[in-house]
């Protein structure tokens, strides 16, 4: 059976032995997940050119829901990732990550400059010059978690 | 400048208001986005949070409306209320064929009746000219003329042509007005509009003439210059 770890990085080879020996066979690909409450992945299992990788969670601009694919911004290019995007809403640090859309979560440090549209839509700059729109649905939110 | 004048006044006052609200609009996002820069360099989460863009365009919208609206119906109430009739002061001539088709052709009537119901007739022939004036008994209103004068050559000269002037004389030293002619006439008509309280008095000066030339020599030298008429009429009203 395989299964994905979700746990600090001190514990992950810890873990992943304990399981192995109980027969479980530890897989990024899985869709079952063990998990450690109260802990933020500092990377994310993603692909890209159909190369497996760990990308840090520190690396990420922002991740964009496109039909049924999910791409990872980075600085340095583009990557897969085969979560959807509410699983990312759900374990990524909101001290460090935010929907802005149904289809887009940013990472608030690397957010470059805002500008405020006439209508209750926010575009944001983000650290690879790319736009994104904070939709009307979370204005406010937005708002409140920036203090403007 | 004549076409501004012509465009309502409504949809000028409409026009202003738009323009009102997209330049604070304009303004408002210029100083928003650089408050939210500023903030978001700054790294504070806490700052005070500026209202939306459309909560300003709404706001400034429902003000320059409230006073518009209220202009507008102060303005309606001041004109029917407040309405300052000394302020209208007006007088036309006409020859007997200029009068036909217009408001004041109902009064012709009384030329030839030498009547007319709510007015005061004075009648006076003197040097072939006769001329027969009514003035209005009540107060001054918009609605009816203040005087109507009728003048008729009855002289046996073939008379071609004619020149009037009419003046308002605020005082001895003070006055307006203007001077016409053209070809005679049966009758020359001039309905005034006026409260004559504010005045001295209102002059008409009329003059006959036989010929074109004579008419034409007036233009050039004035209407003071009627020597070759055959006929004048003063008539002052007060």
């Amino acid at each position: 059976m395989k299964i994905k770890l979700e746990v600090s990085t001190e514990k992950y080879n810890e873990i992943k032995e304990h399981l192995t020996m109980l027969g479980f066979e530890i897989s990024d690909d899985s869709e079952f997940v063990f998990a450690e409450r109260n802990i933020y992945p500092e990377y994310i299992s993603c692909k890209k050119d159909e190369e497996s990788c760990h990308l840090p969670v520190n690396d990420i601009i922002y991740i964009e829901s496109m039909g049924h694919n999910i791409i990872v911004h980075t600085l340095h290019g583009e990557y897969k990732c085969t979560d959807r995007l509410w699983q990312f809403e759900k374990s990524l640090n909101p001290a460090e990550f935010l929907r802005i859309s149904n289809s887009v979560i940013i990472h608030k440090k690397k957010i470059k400059r805002i500008k405020s549209a006439l209508s209750q839509k926010f575009m944001v700059t983000m650290a690879d010059e790319s736009i994104v729109d904070v939709t009307r649905s979370y204005y406010y939110l937005f708002k409140n978690e920036f203090g403007i | 400048m004549k076409n501004l004048v012509a465009v309502p006044k409504i949809v000028a006052m409409i026009f202003f208001i738009l323009l009102i609200i997209l330049a604070s609009l304009i303004i408002y996002k210029i100083l928003y986005n650089i408050k939210i820069n500023k903030q978001l360099q700054s790294g504070n989460t806490n700052g005070k949070q500026w209202p939306a863009p459309k909560t300003i365009v709404t706001t400034v919208a429902l003000i320059f409306l409230s006073i518009f609206c209220i202009t507008l119906y102060s303005n309606n109430n001041k004109s029917s209320i407040t309405y300052n009739a000394n302020q209208y002061t007006d007088y036309r001539s006409y020859t007997s064929e200029e009068i036909i088709g217009t408001v004041y052709e109902q009064y012709t009537h009384a030329f030839e009746t030498g009547e007319l119901p709510g007015y005061e007739k004075f009648e006076k022939t003197e040097s072939d000219v006769h001329y027969m004036y009514f003035k209005s008994k009540k107060s001054y209103d918009i609605l009816h003329p203040s005087f109507i004068i009728f003048v008729e050559y009855v002289g046996d000269q073939n008379i071609v042509s004619y020149s009037d002037e009419s003046r308002i004389y605020y005082n001895q030293d003070n006055s307006f007005g203007s001077a016409g002619g053209g070809n005679a006439t049966n009758f020359y008509c001039v309905v005034g509009n006026m409260d004559l309280n504010k005045y001295m008095g209102f002059n008409y000066n009329i003059a006959f003439y036989c010929n074109m030339e004579d008419l034409f020599n007036l233009k050039n030298e004035g209407f003071s210059s009627n020597d070759n008429a055959v006929a004048r009429a003063e008539i002052w009203i007060n």
